[in-house]
């Protein structure tokens, strides 16, 4: 022990204990409870305990008072005669039995002339014993005085004179015939000390009773307390073991409500164990069924690879061998036609003319083809780059090409994107193709590049104000070889809008066209924006 | 005040009207009870068509002698002794007295008579006699008061042979000292209207001398039976003021007062307290009336 910890003053460790008591208590239900209980107990006990002293206390005064006053009143009418014939041995006999009350401690018998003719005290021993009269003092005035612990009780004797009226001899008459006189008093002391010690007893009785109801009260309220806090605390326990993830039984104690109560925390337990089985069964069932869709998965993965393997190699095998005797086949119609031009007919010619447009057309099939194989193919490159520049020069490719139409182009500037350039440059050259196709009979076609909010995102849309669509087909248009329109009215091959879909597709963007017939069409595409720089 | 006042109103018409005469004018100590009772049998036999009343506790002061005078009633009715006392000196006018133990002797003029309220001795001792079989019978008195009363008991004793033991008392409190000088010497103790023998403490002592003693006691009054005596004759203060108004009609119709003489109650009755007989160990019949 240091000497700071010695040096520690007793008030400041009362106080710690103190607190730790008062925090117990804070802290305990049961402690608080009984706390509150026992208090009051003990108030109710204090209360009642003052309660009856102060009234028995008061009830004793009262009774002591009526006493002395019955007592003095008595012996004033008892002594009536004898001081009336100034028989001191017969006042001496009455004052002798007035002392046979507990009580009384001086009995006194005054004549007219405030001597005293008899007193009888008690002495310590309790005897009653004749005292002489010249000891006493005068009598006092009727009525009850107060002397420290004794209460002394004087009453005079009234006697009548003769009556002055025949009359009064003869009938009642009301007792107006008679005058009074004073033949003497009496005083009667009585003593409060047997009260006080009765009281010291009762008080003595009542703190013990007191303390044996508080034990009792006390012990029993425990005892209740107990038996209410004690499946609480076994609920408790079972609550944190449960939060603990364990499984915990409580013991059904009763049968009231605080049993019922423990009987469902059990039934609650059982309840989430099932359920933790049941989920954990589940849990493996679907563990399992991953397993095994992953298995399928792959197995279905390895197949469709295997499948695009094949399907590449059917491609590139259809767009080389397709391709090698197209090229023959335009060859010998260029050869016929050098070699034997001349002879031919007009309607060879017009046939050789059309071999050679039909073999064109397949050309283009299989280009867009190999086109759209490769955009599937081709391992992304991004960067960031300006697509309202891209726009505008495809538009400005376009506008050379055919010179002769009036098209308006116009184009939001500094629209930067994150693409593989190739494959954005495919997409948006199919895109303001088909702008730049479907306003060819528009007398005054208008294209406009630019960025929207859509749906929570900036987009990017390429509005023209061409022949427009319906919108019940939109579904098919990003499927290959799909067409809405006739050959004639406006070529094309079909698959243009599926390579767009395809490039959107692969840099995690999103298509969709808006559309009227007759009012044009808007495409919006998003792009994801690029990554930022790595610091 | 209203007293005053009555007095001031009853001496105006007693001054200012002696004209309005009264045939009998009525004279009483005080209202009380008896005393009205007796009025109302004297009006009762009388046949009287005026009277009027002097109560003279209710005219201190006043000259009653004077205003009785005045009124010239054919009769003047006394009743109590207070009221004999104060009209003893009217001598011209018949007055008959009512509700008088025993008159003065003063009063024994020609013109006083009527009913005494007093039981003849000898229906005492005959009582104590015949019923209590008595021998000695002792009387207290305070000669100055009753010793008249006394003087006759003693002659109706030789009469009844009966011994009476007699003892004189100047106080009350002699009472006490000669009862106990009487203990053993009487049968029964006689009590007389005498105040100075009857007083409060005395009848206390009285009564206990007479259980110690297993003495009775013969009283005057009824009212003693509950103070301990055996025995009462009582007199009906209504039948005497009927006996009165006889009396005074007999005057009135032109008896000189003189030939009437003094009556004693017509109707007197035997009390008797059982109580008392029973404790004091009577055996005998003793029959109230």
């Amino acid at each position: 022990m240091t000497a700071e910890t010695r040096s520690t003053p007793p008030t400041t460790a009362r106080t710690g204990a103190i607190s730790r008591i008062c925090g117990s208590i804070r802290g305990s239900f049961r402690a608080k409870l009984f706390t509150v209980t026992a208090t009051m107990i003990v108030a109710i006990s204090t209360i009642f305990a003052v309660f009856f002293i102060t009234h028995h206390l008061e009830s004793e005064e009262e009774k002591l008072v009526t006493e002395g006053r019955l007592l003095a009143r008595l012996l004033a009418n008892h002594a009536r005669v004898a001081l009336f014939a100034g028989n001191v041995e017969q006042l001496r006999e009455i004052a002798d039995g007035a002392m046979a009350t507990p009580e009384a401690l001086s009995v006194t018998i005054f004549d007219r002339d405030n001597h005293p003719l008899v007193t009888v005290t008690r002495p310590a021993d309790g005897s009653a014993e004749p005292a002489p009269a010249q000891e006493t003092a005068s009598a006092g005035k009727p009525g009850l005085r107060r002397i420290g612990r004794r209460l002394e009780f004087s009453e005079t004797v009234i006697g009548s004179t003769r009556a002055t009226r025949e009359s009064d001899l003869f009938f009642e008459t009301g007792g107006s015939g008679g005058a009074l006189s004073t033949l003497g008093s009496v005083r009667v002391v009585m003593d409060e000390e047997p009260i006080n010690r009765r009281l010291r007893a009762m008080i003595v009785t009542t703190c013990l009773a007191a303390a044996l109801f508080l034990l009792a009260g006390c012990g029993a309220v425990y005892g209740v307390i107990r038996g209410v806090t004690h499946p609480l605390l076994h609920l408790a326990e079972g609550v944190r073991a449960v939060e603990a993830g364990g499984s915990a039984t409580i013991p059904v104690e009763s049968n009231d409500e605080i049993g019922e109560l423990a009987a469902s925390f059990n039934r609650m337990v059982e309840a989430i164990w099932q359920r933790r089985r049941e989920r954990e069964e589940a849990n493996l069932r679907i563990a399992e069924l991953n397993a095994r869709l992953e298995e399928r998965v792959r197995e279905r993965t390895a197949q469709l690879e295997e499948a695009n393997r094949e399907l590449e190699s059917f491609n590139y095998s259809a767009s080389h061998d397709l391709r090698a005797p197209l090229m023959r086949l335009n060859g010998f119609c260029q050869a016929l036609e050098e070699e034997c031009g001349d002879t031919l007919s007009r309607e060879c010619r017009d046939y050789l003319r059309r071999i050679r447009g039909v073999s064109g057309q397949m050309e283009r099939v299989i280009a867009a083809m190999s086109t759209l194989f490769r955009v599937q193919r081709r391992e992304l490159a991004l960067r960031e780059l300006d697509l309202s520049a891209m726009i505008r020069a495809i538009a400005a490719t376009l506008a050379e090409g055919e010179p002769a139409r009036e098209v308006e182009v116009t184009v939001e500037p500094d629209v930067m994107v994150c693409a593989d350039t190739e494959l954005l440059w495919v997409a948006m050259e199919n895109l303001v193709g088909n702008a730049w196709k479907f306003t060819a009979r528009t007398e005054r076609g208008r294209i406009s590049f630019g960025r929207a909010w859509r749906d929570g995102e900036t987009v990017c849309y390429l509005r023209d104000n061409g022949a427009g669509f319906n919108m019940a087909y939109a579904g098919k248009l990003f499927q290959p070889f799909q067409r809405l329109h006739r050959p004639d009215e406006f070529p094309g091959t079909g698959v243009g809008l599926a390579i767009v879909h395809r490039v959107v597709s692969r840099h995690g963007g999103r298509i969709w066209l808006e559309s009227e017939e007759g009012r044009g069409t808007t495409c919006y595409f998003s792009l994801p924006p690029c990554p930022p720089p790595p610091s | 005040m209203t007293t005053r006042i009555l007095h001031i109103l009853a001496f105006l018409l007693l001054w200012g009207f002696p004209a309005f005469a009264a045939e009998v004018v009525v004279v009483q100590g005080e209202r009380m009870a008896p005393f009205e009772a007796a009025l109302h049998g004297f009006e009762a036999t009388a046949e009287v068509r005026s009277v009027e009343r002097f109560v003279l506790a209710e005219l201190r002061g006043a000259d009653v002698v004077r205003s009785v005078r005045e009124a010239h009633p054919r009769v003047v009715l006394a009743i109590g002794r207070e009221a004999l006392a104060r009209v003893k000196d009217i001598r011209e006018i018949p007055i008959v007295y009512v509700m008088v133990a025993a008159p003065p002797s003063t009063a024994a003029h020609g013109n006083v008579t009527g009913i005494t309220m007093g039981v003849p001795a000898e229906r005492y001792l005959a009582f104590a006699h015949a019923d209590l079989a008595a021998h000695r019978v002792g009387l207290l008195f305070d000669p100055g008061r009753t010793g008249a009363m006394v003087r006759e008991a003693r002659q109706a004793a030789q009469r009844q042979g009966v011994t009476l033991v007699t003892r004189e008392v100047r106080a009350p409190r002699q009472v006490l000292q000669q009862l106990a000088a009487l203990k053993g010497k009487v049968d029964v103790l006689w009590l007389l209207p005498d105040p100075t023998v009857v007083t409060a403490e005395t009848l206390e002592a009285i009564a206990l001398f007479s259980q110690e003693n297993r003495v009775p006691v013969m009283a005057f009054a009824a009212k003693y039976l509950q103070h301990g005596a055996l025995a009462a004759f009582e007199v009906d203060p209504a039948d005497m003021g009927r006996q009165a108004g006889r009396m005074a009609r007999r005057i009135m119709n032109g008896t000189p007062p003189e030939e009437v003489p003094d009556e004693a109650p017509a109707r007197i009755t035997l009390r008797i307290n059982g109580a008392v007989a029973r404790n004091l160990g009577i055996t005998r019949d003793l029959r109230g009336e």
